[in-house]
């Protein structure tokens, strides 16, 4: 017993004398990836074992063997083609529209007194109660998907740049005012900057809803795209086709937000954050 | 060469900070203003900066009215407020007008950071520094544009003891080089009274004038204040509280 406590607190310990397997235990990617191999295989082992019923959760094989057909079948691209356009378009236009609105209300007080409470009032919308609207204006096919998305992604990016640009350290804007700035060099040089890792959250969140929307808005009707999988998959009583769309949702969500921080961590490599101190 | 007369600040809250004061500084002097904590003191340095808008009476330089920022004042304050996404080169020329040209402006900005000792740290940023390095980049950033008239806003309070002493010698050093009227305001009374030709005692509310002094004594000075003891005794006298108090 004894020794296997000690082996542990070697396998643990952060001396020089770890493991080659304690090493690769520590990168940051293997730890991530622990849990969801882990609860695979307890997945995939309970299945073959007959605890649980296969055909309502079939097991990680499975549903690994469901996307695999669809790759082959050709459907996976074009679903994910469907999908990632539509978060796309959706995604690019609310993040358009939120931040000319935003930098607007965050600026100028009476842009801001104009806007805010309009949107205010519009974001306790829950934005799925626009589709039987957008689906009246847009028609059932891409436009009033892309309009949901645009929504969605729209509300937390405006939010987040309104709040940062006023909570701009006014001490940086008296140096700005010292050092002869005009308005608009001051929101060029100070506000803007400053804002940036305020918005940048908002962005990332935004990106999320996009995600969140492109499935609303894929299950009110589609012919093709992941929420199509999905429907089709409850309909055809598939259910290693809804589990690969949920797969193919999280790894899309994922990427998309990693390539985003990829993109934008030079941005904000200036901020003396804990995160990165640690 | 810089004229406050007759100077009042109300605020929209109601709140009176200062009432009729009137100052006029040489060219080329050092005049402390001290006083104790809430005094006026800094709305004083805030409505020359021209950050703040007096209620009544004026504020001259060289004869000409003051409204507003002037590119003739350059300021320190008690914090060094570098933008904390800019590079210490880019925070100094910071202070520079757009109108020149960039490698200009950076030639310019190299020359101040190494006027201050940092000519080694132009690329580094903000996080990276220490306090003292961060303030005297603001030193820097404010005498860029080698601005007749400098203001600091008790610029060397957040410091430890060595490093305040070793940034008043350096303000001496630079103040020395193109002699800008500097009007510095602070609690520290040994400060005041090393570097000052003047030193100013506010007090009161809303905040008048209570004592004008003038140290006559040649720089340097000593450290030991033993020169200074009666002056200390009577500045120490027009302030308002006790002893413990000022300590702190």
């Amino acid at each position: 017993m004894s020794t296997v406590i000690e082996r542990l607190g070697v396998e643990a310990g952060t001396g020089p004398a770890t493991t080659a397997p304690a090493r690769l235990l520590r990168h940051p990617l293997v730890l991530g990836l622990l849990l969801p191999l882990g609860a695979a295989a307890a997945w995939e082992l309970a299945a073959r074992a007959g605890w649980i019923e296969a055909r309502l959760l079939p097991p990680p094989s499975v549903v690994a063997r469901a996307i695999v057909e669809l790759q082959q079948s050709g459907d996976l691209a074009r679903h994910t083609t469907a999908t990632l356009a539509r978060v796309a378009a959706g995604f690019a236009l609310g993040l358009a529209l939120a931040t000319g609105l935003g930098a607007l209300a965050g600026f100028s007080a009476t842009a801001r007194r104009l806007l805010d409470p309009t949107l205010q009032a519009l974001r306790a919308i829950p934005s799925i109660a626009w589709v039987p609207l957008f689906v009246l204006w847009f028609g059932i096919f891409e436009a009033s998907k892309v309009a949901l998305i645009a929504t969605g992604a729209f509300f937390p990016i405006y939010l987040s740049l309104v709040t940062g640009i006023q909570g701009v350290d006014r001490k940086l804007v008296e140096v700005g005012r010292v050092c002869q700035l005009g308005p608009l060099a001051l929101i060029g040089r100070i506000l803007i900057p400053a804002a940036l890792p305020a918005w940048l959250t908002g962005v990332r969140g935004g990106l999320g809803l996009a995600w969140m929307f492109v499935i609303a808005a894929e299950l009110m009707g589609a012919s093709e795209g992941l929420g199509y999988l999905l429907v089709d998959g409850q309909m055809t009583g598939n259910a290693a086709q809804i589990l690969a769309a949920l797969v193919l949702f999280a790894l899309l969500g994922q990427a998309t937000d990693a390539l985003l921080v990829l993109l934008t961590r030079r941005l904000v490599a200036w901020q003396d954050s804990f995160a990165k101190a640690g | 060469m810089l004229v406050i007369d007759r100077i009042a600040k109300r605020f929209a809250n109601g709140y009176e900070a200062l009432s009729q004061v009137s100052l006029s500084l040489r060219a080329g002097e050092i005049l402390a203003v001290v006083g104790a904590s809430g005094c006026g003191k800094s709305t004083l340095l805030r409505l020359v900066a021209g950050l703040e808008t007096p209620s009544a009476g004026v504020i001259l330089l060289d004869g000409e009215r003051l409204s507003g920022p002037s590119p003739r004042i350059g300021v320190v304050f008690q914090e060094p407020r570098l933008m904390p996404w800019l590079k210490l080169v880019s925070n100094v020329a910071f202070g520079l007008p757009r109108r020149l040209p960039k490698a200009e402006r950076m030639r310019l900005a190299r020359a101040a950071l190494a006027r201050v000792g940092l000519a080694r740290f132009e690329d580094a940023l903000p996080k990276t520094l220490s306090g003292g390095m961060a303030q005297r980049a603001a030193i820097a950033r404010a005498l860029v544009t080698r601005p007749p008239v400098l203001l600091l806003d008790e610029p060397f309070s957040a410091l430890d003891a060595l490093t305040r002493q070793a940034l008043q010698e350096e303000l001496l050093r630079l103040w020395a080089e193109d002699r800008p009227t500097m009007v510095l305001v602070t609690h520290d009374l040994d400060e005041a009274l090393y570097l000052a030709d003047r030193v100013v005692v506010l007090g009161g509310h809303p905040g008048r004038v209570r004592l004008e002094l003038e140290v006559s004594l040649p720089r340097p000075r000593p450290r030991d204040g033993t020169a200074l003891a009666a002056l200390r005794e009577r500045l120490f006298a027009e302030l308002p509280h006790g002893p413990v108090e000022l300590a702190a």
